[in-house]
């Protein structure tokens, strides 16, 4: 299924991203990192930031959708190395998280697994016609046909619109990719905007896909 | 204060230069200016100059000199800012923290207003978590700079950090009535959410509310605001109110399950009954949403679970939805709510067989049910029960139910990727993958299963053949594993490590386990640019969050893996030293003939001749990669921060001098992040015991012992302690308070009980537990070697009804008989591997090393013919049982090789849970 796939990002890209400063390849010496994590306050990794402040709530867990916070990301990058052929490294998912927290979404199953995502993004080109970009779209395998995709598209479609005024959102897709195409087409109402040749590092061309967000038409189903 | 050695006009320009071309990444014109200055014999000695000199050089790759030329400046003039603050960039490019915090102190000592530095040393300060620090240079930035708007965020923040709410909230506030705001401003709408953020942790929900409530309007980030809100009404017990938001947020995703449980809190739903209505309920009102129609089963029970898991699973099977078994699993945990599905998953099978329906037309049922299914709902059907029985590690039956669905339909990969499971839960990991693999060359498009296979590959040792499938999704040009690893791709680096470690291959294995740990250390480095990035975007909640993150970043169960591995394999070096080449050599030489002497010293010669060809080619590659770096660097692509790090070399790493400092380096991040899983403490108590150090060791029995008193590995440590306790009384090997302490602090952990006391007790406790018992056993007869044959007795059950009795505990009681651990017990042994053998028969772990090569001759035979589907077949089988194929091509297995595969524990496999 479906992903919608953004070219891979290789360093130099990464380090064109409007992050202020340069980038910071070589790690320090063991010895200062665990000096870092020895200073640490205890705390578990699921008592860290969440989008309420106050605390969550203990739930029965199951199949869930819901906006990523910045300690999914690192799920979010394994299931994409899981799934994709398009990875990236850590810095650029904490780009995404760190400029558009509204716009990623996780779907994660009772184990609080990452089944599937939407990592997205705005792009900063124009001012007056703000839009919103698919970097990546993916679905585990084994979590095909619940509609997922669909789902997380949705919501963070949504998102660009409420938070960002977006007046389109647009997507890459590799040509050969015919069942991603196909949700996009049909269940997505995406259309094809241009052909981008060689768009992907391995020589295949990408089609430019758009899907208008401005028009009375896109009424979620929510 | 005036630099003490000022330069003249037009040097001064000169210099000014250099800093211009520093800033511009122009390194060889900065040189040059530089050049210009100190070939002047009168200012061949100018501490700046000099400083900046090297600053460039170190741009350029060139760190030794850089450093040479920095230290000299500095030493030539030691009271300008310039010279220490170039010095502590060069530090921190080394990304020595610690050193380039001193070097800007003493920097700003003599130019205690210089904003650049400031700036420097507040992001070193955030970056180490020096919040007091932090929050001082903050101040002196807020001081200098009072009409930046990060100066105000900055100075509010570090307050924030430390907790100081009031300070923090008063700064903001301050701040906002600075601002003039548009109509549209996301910015200032992050900013007012902060800001609430800050309020909530100060604890004042009711302020937060007003606050929210307040400021909504300005706020563009809907979600945020209506799940705050949401959550401020519950805890202020508004629940009227709570009740409208959150049906705001469920009419905006009703996938998101949280927002059921605290409906159910509003609506003040306490029994299942009540929650089970209002989710009927909104059922009927949504029927295109997933989620609740899920919930409901979580709180319907007898014949409406019935009822509705019927709807549920009929649904699902018609629609052919691959993860309903995983959907369902967690309502296993109630035995009737299983029995319940397949109940009724059995009935659709006769059904569906018989009338291609779910129900009889003589059933008084929906007429839908009537009607006749499409063909693939009675192979979903078939899938599911596989997994069901697969569940129960009823291997017989999971395998009739899917070799009956792939009869059905040979091309569904899904369905050959659950088979190759069920052999994985069944202990045999070679059958396992030689499925999985059929599974991905039905659809090498996909990464999915391509990921699948490369793991099945590595859980059965085969890393090169792994690293060949990952190959088809990785960048052409550079080796996958090299690609890989780039990508920070943690699971398959993971798996590798496990993989060489069962191999004994420990090097490589250490390799792995540095490299992920590096990957972590590399996304704390990662946080180095969003310090400043974050409050130009003003996206400070999600900031803060990262910082939070990041603390307890290697918690992450990835690090947590890869930890446990090293660990393991440092105590093995530790216990068993990889023995140096040359001295080995050299005690073969002294009992050599003569003659059979020279021989050998021509065969090194040759050797050695060849070794050093090699070792050139490799200089050569190496310089290649050096000038290939070099050209990225002097086309301004690459900083020099970004050079290669030290290399990763297996032979040295296998050969470390210090493998218990090595473990507790990995150790360390687990104690103060995983601290609740009892692994953790016995691995410390493992290296603390090599180490001798008695506190270190009731520090790691203790928490152990505080974290799971039940666990057997717990039980054995604390016995294990006790003894050598005893033996160090004996001796008097430490000082008295030491042992006082150790006695205060066991007393309330052991009572008035002996360790042999403690052990009869733990064995009675856990007589009917698997894992208990071998512990215990194995404790029996390190106590009292005479207790041996009672011991194994205990450790050798196989009843039914026993807990734990599986692969993994099995051949963990294998394993030590092997090991004697209960003394010599080869026959024993050897029976009870037949027994297993019986119990598991396709595990691997308990069959001969001749059935053994006689699977992996079968498996690569295969290999050669997979284009043949029927490959399976039994005559194929029989083909090679007992002929001499197997006996010329299958090598013997030495207990070596079994044990590896005992170690490989299928347990670990099991990603059920």
């Amino acid at each position: 299924m479906p992903p919608a796939t953004e070219r891979p990002c290789s360093r130099s890209q990464a380090e064109q991203e409007p992050v202020a400063e340069s980038v910071h390849e070589v790690p320090a010496s063991e010895a200062t990192n665990d000096e870092t994590i020895r200073n640490a306050t205890r705390r578990g990794m699921d008592q860290t930031y969440n989008r309420f402040s106050v605390g969550l709530l203990k739930f029965v867990k199951n199949m869930n959708i819901r906006c990523a916070r910045p300690s999914d990301l690192m799920n979010m990058q394994h299931c994409n190395l899981l799934c994709l052929p398009e990875n990236y490294q850590m810095k650029y998912y904490f780009y995404h998280g760190l400029s558009w927290p509204q716009l990623s979404y996780v779907a994660e199953d009772e184990n609080g697994q990452i089944v599937g995502y939407v990592l997205a993004k705005m792009e900063e080109d124009s001012e007056d016609n703000p839009h919103g970009h698919i970097t990546s779209l993916a679905v585990k395998r084994s979590h095909r046909r619940l509609g997922l995709a669909q789902k997380l598209m949705d919501q963070a479609a949504n998102a660009m619109v409420e938070t960002f005024k977006a007046k389109y959102v647009s997507l890459h897709v590799r040509k050969s990719n015919r069942a991603a195409l196909h949700l996009y087409t049909n269940t997505l109402h995406f259309t094809i905007s241009e052909v981008e040749p060689k768009y992907y590092a391995d020589g295949e061309d990408a089609y430019a896909m758009k899907r208008d967000l401005a028009k009375p038409t896109f009424a979620l189903k929510l | 204060m005036p630099p003490s050695n000022p330069l003249p006009p037009k040097e001064n320009s000169l210099f000014k230069r250099i800093l211009k071309c520093y800033e511009r990444k122009q390194y060889k014109n900065g040189l040059k200016f530089a050049k210009q200055i100190l070939s002047n014999p009168k200012f061949a000695e100018h501490g700046e100059t000099l400083a900046m000199k090297g600053l460039t050089l170190n741009s350029l790759g060139r760190k030794e000199e850089a450093y040479e030329y920095v230290r000299k400046g500095l030493r030539n003039d030691l009271k300008s800012h310039v010279c220490w603050h170039v010095y502590g960039l060069l530090q921190r490019s080394a990304k020595k923290y610690d050193e380039a915090i001193k070097c800007y102190r003493n920097a700003l000592k003599w130019e205690k207003d210089n904003i650049q530095i400031l700036r420097d040393l507040s992001l070193l300060q955030i970056q180490m978590r020096d919040l007091e620090g932090y929050r001082d240079t903050r101040y002196q930035l807020f001081i200098q700079r009072p009409t930046h708007r990060a100066s105000w965020i900055g100075f509010a923040m570090s307050y924030h950090l430390l907790k100081d709410y009031g300070m923090a909230l008063k700064i903001l506030d301050s701040f906002r009535k600075t601002l003039v705001t548009g109509s549209y401003d996301y910015e200032h709408s992050e900013l007012l959410l902060y800001q609430n953020m800050v309020i909530q942790e100060s604890g004042d929900l009711q302020g937060a509310l007003n606050h929210l409530i307040d400021s909504q309007t300005q706020i563009c980030d809907l979600l945020s605001v209506e799940e705050t809100l949401s959550q401020l009404y519950l805890k202020l017990g508004k629940f009227k109110d709570a009740e409208d938001q959150i049906s705001k947020l469920l009419k905006r995703n009703p996938e998101n399950t949280m927002y059921y449980s605290m409906m159910y809190e509003a609506l003040k739903l306490e029994t299942n009954e009540e929650k089970l209505n209002y989710l009927t309920d909104f059922v009927s009102n949504h029927p295109k949403t997933s989620a609740p129609k899920r919930l409901i089963l979580n709180f319907a029970e007898g014949a409406k679970f019935k009822e509705e898991a019927d709807k549920y699973l009929k649904t699902g099977l018609r629609k052919g939805v691959p993860s309903l078994f995983v959907d369902v699993r967690s309502l296993y945990k109630d035995p009737s709510k299983a029995e319940i599905i397949l109940n009724l998953i059995s009935l659709y099978r006769d059904n569906l067989e018989k009338h291609s329906a779910f129900s009889t037309p003589q059933d008084v049922a929906s007429d839908e049910d009537k009607e006749r299914e499409p063909p693939c709902t009675i192979l979903w059907t078939y899938y599911f029960m596989a997994q069901h029985y697969d569940h129960y590690r009823d291997t017989e039956n999971a395998l009739k139910f899917i070799n009956l669905a792939i009869d059905h339909t040979p091309t569904l990969v899904e369905l050959f990727v659950t088979k190759a499971r069920i052999y994985k839960h069944a202990g045999d990991v070679i059958e396992a993958y030689r499925w999985v693999d059929e599974a991905q060359a039905l659809d090498t498009a996909d990464r999915c299963i391509n990921s699948k296979c490369a793991k099945y590959m590595l859980r059965a040792n085969l890393i090169k053949e792994a690293e060949e499938i990952c190959s088809k999704f990785t960048r052409e040009g550079v080796s996958a594993m090299e690609n890989l690893n780039e990508m920070q791709c943690m699971w398959f680096q993971t798996e590798c490590a496990l993989a060489y470690q069962r191999l004994e291959n420990w090097g490589e294995s250490l390799k792995k386990c540095h490299e992920i740990d590096r990957h972590f250390s590399e996304i704390i480095e990662d946080q180095f640019d969003f310090h400043t990035y974050c409050m130009r975007k003003m996206t400070l909640r999600s900031y803060v969050g990262l910082l939070r993150l990041e603390d307890v970043l290697r918690a992450h169960s990835f690090y947590q893996r890869a930890a446990k591995c090293a660990i393991e394999v440092y105590l093995r070096l530790h216990d068993q030293p990889i023995k140096d080449q040359k001295i080995e050599e050299q005690m073969k030489l002294e009992n050599l003939e003569p003659s059979e002497l020279k021989k050998l010293r021509n065969k090194q010669r040759k050797a050695q001749k060849k070794a050093e060809l090699q070792l050139a080619e490799a200089s050569a590659a190496a310089e290649k990669r050096d000038q290939h770096n070099k050209s990225k660097q002097v086309a301004g692509d690459q900083e020099a921060d970004s050079l290669p790090q030290d290399e990763l070399i297996p032979e040295k790493l296998a050969r470390v001098a210090d493998p218990l400092d090595q473990a507790i380096k990995f150790l360390y991040p687990l104690q103060n992040l995983a601290a609740n899983n009892v692994d953790t403490h016995l691995m410390a108590f493992e290296i603390y015991t090599r180490r001798k150090r008695p506190l270190l060791m009731l520090q790691s029995v203790k928490r152990a012992f505080e974290t799971d008193q039940k666990h057997p590995l717990v039980h054995e440590a604390l016995i294990r302690f006790c003894r050598e306790l005893e033996g160090w009384k004996k001796e008097r090997s430490f000082a008295e308070p030491v042992f006082t302490v150790i006695d205060k602090v066991m007393a309330p952990i052991l009572g008035t009980k002996t360790p042999l006391q403690l052990n009869q007790e733990y064995l009675k406790e856990h007589k009917d537990d698997l894992a208990g018992t071998l512990h215990a056993a194995r404790v029996m007869c390190m106590m009292d070697k005479s207790k041996q044959s009672e011991a194994i007795k205990v450790a050798i059950r196989l009843d039914k009804g026993l807990k734990n009795r599986d692969i993994s505990t099995c051949s963990s009681v294998l394993g030590a008989l092997l090991n004697g651990d209960f003394g010599d017990a080869k026959e024993t042994a050897e029976t009870y591997r037949i027994n297993c053998h019986k119990l598991f028969p396709q595990a691997l772990a308990f069959v001969t090393p001749e059935q053994y090569g006689l699977r992996q001759f079968k498996a690569s035979k295969d290999q050669d013919k997979r284009s043949d589907l029927n490959f399976f077949e039994e005559s194929d089988l029989s083909e090679f049982a007992g002929t001499e194929h197997s006996e010329k091509n299958v090598p013997p297995l030495s207990k070596v090789d079994l044990d590896k595969h005992i170690n490989n524990d299928s347990n670990k496999c099991n990603d059920n849970k």
